[in-house]
């Protein structure tokens, strides 16, 4: 009972705030959208919107804060057991500490040198980390792409395979290869460009579908378990 | 001693190895790599939102002086949220609760995406592309022909039932496919692209790695190469 | 967060030969803002890379094995591999080195390290040097290049440091140009650590000292919260970008640390444009989606070259101008060093050389150089050539002051007068030539003398005995009953009398002469006096004393004259010491000219006219008299019209991270003129690592068809 309460609840508080957050959206991008009497309620709907937008945003915030702070305690108290991935847990709440410490040290004057440390951290620890495994992926895509008809060959494989070649092709700079440019061009301008296109498309009707269901309170992330 | 950007650089290149160590399969170094970046990520991460977005928040709401209700109310809603949000790990009684604040979340999120999906997606993209058939050329016609097919083909696939049941008519059959080849085509495009991205950034990993070990192991001076 | 976008960069996109619909095609939720909300944290790969590894390598490691129930397609989600709940057996990780994969890693990494390694190896040409006409990248680069001064220009830095190895190049570039054309980028990022990123960036980039500062002409630092702003963290994805547009204020309002920006904007209309730096194209497309139709209009987009054919929809839609990729960035660099002089050289020379004329001397005002050749302006030198001594008197002045007086001049000696500026590097060229006159006031006008009349009074004086080194213009005379006020008047510079009517007989009249000339009128004569009486002769002679004319000669000292003897038509006065050059005027057969130089070979002669014009003739054209043209004088380095000499000798070679360095500029192709570190390198790496791609790829995809062949035939 108390469940389908909040249910019902939650699927109100969803349209109420999606409604008028869209008014204010619409409103926006169309000022003139209400007239007479109505015309009125514009500024009133448009700060609602704005603000909800607002809340919305700080609440992420803070739920990322949150986040944070559980990983930390979740990885500090791993770290204090011994169980497999204890020692990762460390270096993980370590790092962690290091950067909140160092940041903290320089804010307080305490460390003269915090800054290159602070920069030290995030270009040569967090940056080259991120990019080398950004890297990584080359090996990983070149070999997807070696093994894509290994089990099967057919004519869609075969044209993915192609084309893939010709992108690599054209990208290459050499007088041999300068024929494949007009190609790749057309190619990049027209079925590319096309089937970007209806995926683009294919994404914005999909959104809209999943909209419409959050609007007539029949999206599955507002039941709890029990209600289905 | 080192000087802190020489500890730095040096910091960078151990840590570039121990990623590429996942080449010869995954392993202590590079998980420890991923541990240490993850930590350092979560602490700057929590720095920048803490900084940038809670504490002048909580100056403009909460904390300001005199503060009307109003205003303090606003000041609570993110909080209250980022809580909320949380209520269901911690006990089952707060599903309910949780939910409430997913909902609003849930209503905001969903008129954001549908404006945007509408206003600034499909109509734009429809008139854009349905322009093009006026200039009258070949390529004029595909493109807009091909976001057919792949939309025709992406009507297909969603429809499927399990039972195989709904055979399209053969004109509507022709039109699938001839989408399934634009989307192949594209994903070949776009997985060639990925390669190229890969290779640019795993090209900037290998000049820094290089330029490292060349302090280590002095080479003799770089000499142009013949017909450069 | 589930990739609405899963066929993207290096995501997975479902297979093109059949299989399941798109995520977002056959769960809705897959666009669930609660999906966006928990996809906050961009810049931890461990929820995205290391997952996208997992499956390549499982995917790979299945293909190896050739799991008979595997669906023959790398594409397809590999179960066990993502789903959290597979056995645990199955994701244990170990060190298993694949053959296969290990060998095609070892010749993908030797063949890209052969560029980095001691003996450089190039493969494949360098990028272009300019972008084609009409193109995206054009319209880019064409429209940050009109930007003015104070523009303030709205930067979305949506990349993490994951892409960092590709766009922070283009993000370089771009930002450089920005800051080049004095605007002001306002920077908003969906990824928190990019924004201290990008904070560090254009820290190192407008550094005291850099390229950057230098060309500005600054001296200190370019300043956060003045010259750039990177603002606070944009948190909520989507909504958060929304969000953006609709409280622009406060969001802008406070910097990445909660200091505030003193930002007052209020629509995104605001913004002289917006740029969008993005990794991954459904970054693309919520701006595209949320900011573009907001502003009004297009925006501007750079990407990596995986998000490159999905970014191309938005041209034209949402977008204006696109680059993508590395070797986009490397055309731009060359682009900005070429049009913004971003080299190390001696200073350009400086403009708008003014000059005023005073006692002895004159004062010289300039503009400072449009280049300072990218190193501070430590000097100037003038030098002058006064026709009286036929040599260049070179004044060196200490300081970057635009301004000087020259004294212990001759009054009444033109002056050539020339400026450079000097750098660390070395003197620039001489500025445009002027020519100025020394002059004074003239002396008293001498021995006014008056004859009285009938209510009239003639006064005649004689000229001064010093006309301050300028022409006389005239004279001015008055004169007064008593206390009475002065009456005066003007007459021409070759009048030396005047007769004053209407004058009261009886009365004691003062009068006082003086002369003028172009710097200003001399001192006032003694007075005189005179006592108009009825029935005097003075006013019958005043008509005939007031025609009289005296010239004034001022007669310019010639040093070495010349006759134009040469054929029986006019001669063509030309800027240089050539026929090709433009002609100034005409002398003919007959004029007197002054000469003034020659040039080295002794062919050309440089002359005066008597009508000003300065310009070359051919020394055969002219009778030089006793004079052997030998002693005229040789002419100096510079042309009467200056001409921009050839500055750089090297360029300053900046990585991102701001550590300036010297280069050649005329070096071997390995030093491409351009401020990105180690780029010819790393352009080769690339395009090795290409070819070696496609014949990985291409081989692979020969034997899986030549094997399947195979299969094919033992089964028939």
């Amino acid at each position: 009972m108390m469940r389908s309460f909040f249910t019902m609840l939650a699927v109100l508080l969803a349209l109420t705030t999606a409604l008028v957050t869209l008014a204010g959206l619409l409103l926006e991008r169309q000022p003139v959208l209400l007239a007479g009497a109505l015309a009125t309620w514009e500024p009133l709907i448009r700060e609602w919107s704005a603000t909800l937008l607002q809340v919305f945003s700080i609440s992420v915030a803070v739920s990322i804060i949150i986040g944070i702070l559980n990983l930390l305690l979740v990885h500090l108290r791993r770290s204090g057991r011994r169980e497999t991935g204890c020692g990762y847990s460390f270096v993980l709440f370590l790092s962690a500490a290091t950067v909140i410490g160092l940041t903290y040290l320089e804010r307080e004057n305490l460390l003269t040198t915090g800054a290159e440390w602070r920069v030290l951290l995030l270009e040569q620890v967090q940056v080259t980390v991120e990019s080398s495994l950004a890297g990584l992926l080359l090996f990983g895509l070149v070999y997807g792409a070696w093994r894509v008809m290994a089990l099967r060959v057919n004519g869609w494989g075969s044209l993915f395979v192609l084309t893939v070649l010709l992108v690599l092709g054209a990208a290459l700079p050499l007088p041999e290869l300068a024929p494949l440019v007009p190609l790749r061009d057309w190619l990049l301008a027209v079925p590319v460009n096309a089937g970007a296109r209806g995926i683009l498309l294919g994404i914005a009707l999909a959104t809209i579908v999943v909209g419409a269901r959050v609007l007539i309170g029949q999206d599955r992330s507002l039941r709890s378990g029990r209600d289905e | 001693m080192a000087s802190v950007e020489q500890i730095g650089l040096w910091t960078s290149f151990l840590l570039t190895l121990m990623v590429f160590s996942y080449l010869l399969g995954d392993n202590l170094l590079y998980r420890l790599a991923v541990f240490v970046f993850a930590g350092v990520a979560a602490g700057y991460s929590a720095i920048v939102i803490w900084d940038g977005i809670l504490i002048p928040w909580l100056h403009d709401t909460l904390l300001v002086p005199n503060a009307t209700l109003d205003q303090l109310t606003l000041g609570a809603a993110p909080l209250l949220i980022g809580l909320l949000l949380l209520a269901r790990s911690w006990s089952t009684r707060g599903d309910g609760l949780s939910r409430l604040a997913l909902a609003l979340l849930i209503g905001v999120g969903t008129a954001v995406a549908l404006d945007g999906a509408i206003n600034g997606t499909l109509i734009p993209l429809l008139f854009d592309t349905g322009e093009g058939v006026v200039a009258g050329n070949l390529d004029s016609i595909l493109l807009p022909a091909g976001v057919i097919c792949t939309l025709v083909y992406f009507q297909y696939q969603a429809r499927r039932v399990p039972e195989g049941a709904g055979r399209r008519r053969r004109h509507v059959q022709l039109l699938a496919v001839l989408g399934q080849g634009v989307i192949v085509i594209t994903l070949g495009a776009i997985y060639g692209a990925a390669i190229l991205t890969s290779l640019t950034i795993f090209s900037e990993r290998l000049g820094f790695v290089v330029q490292q070990a060349q302090v280590l192991l002095p080479t003799p001076t770089p000499t142009p190469a013949p017909g450069a | 967060m589930s990739d609405v976008y899963g066929q993207g960069a290096g995501d997975d996109p479902w297979p093109p030969g059949g299989g399941p619909p798109p995520a977002w095609a056959g769960d809705p939720a897959a666009t669930s803002p609660l999906l966006a909300l928990l996809g906050q944290l961009r810049d931890r790969p461990l929820n995205r890379l290391s997952r996208r590894l997992r499956r390549l390598r499982a995917r790979s490691d299945q293909l190896a094995r050739r799991d008979p129930t595997a669906v023959p397609n790398v594409f397809v989600p590999v179960p066990g591999a993502e789903a959290s709940s597979a056995p645990r057996r199955r994701r244990r990780r170990r060190l298993r080195v694949g053959g296969d994969r290990f060998f095609l890693s070892l010749v993908l990494v030797s063949g890209m390290l052969l560029p980095f390694s001691s003996v450089q190896t190039r493969f494949g040409e360098s990028a272009p040097t300019t972008f084609n006409a009409d193109s995206p990248q054009e319209t880019l680069y064409e429209t940050l290049d009109a930007l003015s001064s104070g523009d303030l220009v709205l930067v979305g830095m949506e990349y993490g440091a994951t892409a960092a190895g590709e766009l922070d190049t283009v993000a370089t570039v771009l930002l450089r140009h920005i800051l080049l054309r004095r605007a002001v980028p306002v920077v908003v990022s969906r990824y928190p650590v990019t924004l201290l990123r990008t904070e560090q960036l254009l820290t190192n980039l407008g550094q005291a000292g850099s390229a950057l500062a230098t060309r500005l002409e600054r001296d200190n630092a370019l300043a956060a919260n003045a010259d750039w702003f990177v603002t606070r963290f944009l948190a909520g994805d989507l909504a958060g970008l929304r969000s953006l547009s609709m409280n622009l204020q406060k969001q802008l309002a406070t910097d990445l640390r909660g200091a505030a920006t003193g930002l007052n904007i209020r629509q995104p209309g605001d913004f002289a444009q917006i740029l969008v730096i993005a990794e991954r194209p459904e970054d693309l497309r919520q701006w595209a989606e949320q900011i573009a139709p907001l502003a009004g209009s297009e925006m501007l987009g750079a990407t990596g070259q995986a998000a490159a054919p999905l970014a191309r929809p938005w041209l034209r839609v949402a977008l204006s101008g696109t680059i993508s990729g590395f070797r986009d960035a490397l055309t731009y660099d060359s682009l900005l060093l070429q049009e913004l002089e971003v080299t190390v050289g001696p200073p350009s020379a400086p403009r708008n050389l003014r000059a005023l004329s005073l006692d002895a001397s004159i004062e010289l005002n300039w503009d400072r150089p449009l280049s300072n050749g990218g190193s501070p302006i430590t000097a100037y030198t003038i030098r002058h050539l006064s026709t009286p001594y036929l040599d260049w008197v070179e004044v060196p002045l200490a300081g970057s002051d635009t301004n000087h007086v020259l004294t212990g001049l001759d009054n009444g000696t033109a002056y050539d007068i020339q400026l450079r500026a000097r750098n660390a590097e070395g003197d620039g060229p001489w500025s445009e030539q002027i020519t100025d006159v020394p002059r004074s006031v003239p002396s008293q006008a001498q021995a006014l003398s008056l004859t009285a009349g009938d209510a009239s009074v003639e006064a005649s004086w004689s000229a001064p005995d010093d006309d301050g080194g300028s022409a006389l213009t005239g004279y001015r005379l008055r004169w007064r009953r008593g206390t009475d006020d002065w009456r005066t008047a003007d007459t021409a510079d070759d009048v030396t009398s005047f007769t004053a009517t209407g004058l009261t007989n009886d009365d004691v009249w003062e009068f006082q002469v003086r002369a003028v000339n172009r710097a200003g009128a001399g001192d006032w004569s003694a007075a005189e006096t005179a006592t108009p009486t009825a029935g005097s002769q003075a006013l019958a002679n005043a008509a005939a004393n007031s025609q009289q004319a005296p010239a004034v000669a001022t007669a310019t000292p010639a040093i070495f004259l010349g006759t134009v003897v040469t054929g029986a038509s006019e001669l063509s006065l030309h800027d240089r010491a050539d026929t090709a050059g433009a002609v100034l005027g005409i002398v003919n057969p007959g004029d007197n000219v002054l000469v003034l130089l020659r040039n080295v070979a002794s062919t050309w002669l440089f002359v005066q006219t008597n009508d000003g014009l300065r310009g070359w003739l051919p020394a055969a054209s002219l009778d030089l008299g006793p004079v052997d043209i030998e002693d005229v004088p040789q002419q100096a380095a510079p042309q009467p019209t200056a001409t921009p000499q050839a500055t750089p000798a090297s360029v300053a070679v900046e990585s991102p991270g701001g550590t300036a360095a010297q280069a050649p500029a005329d070096a071997a192709p390995a030093s491409r003129p351009g401020t990105i570190l180690q780029a010819a390198e790393r352009e080769s790496s690339i395009h090795i690592g290409v070819a070696l791609s496609i014949v990985i790829i291409a081989l692979g995809a020969l034997g899986n068809m030549g094997s399947a062949a195979l299969r094919r035939g033992r089964r028939d």
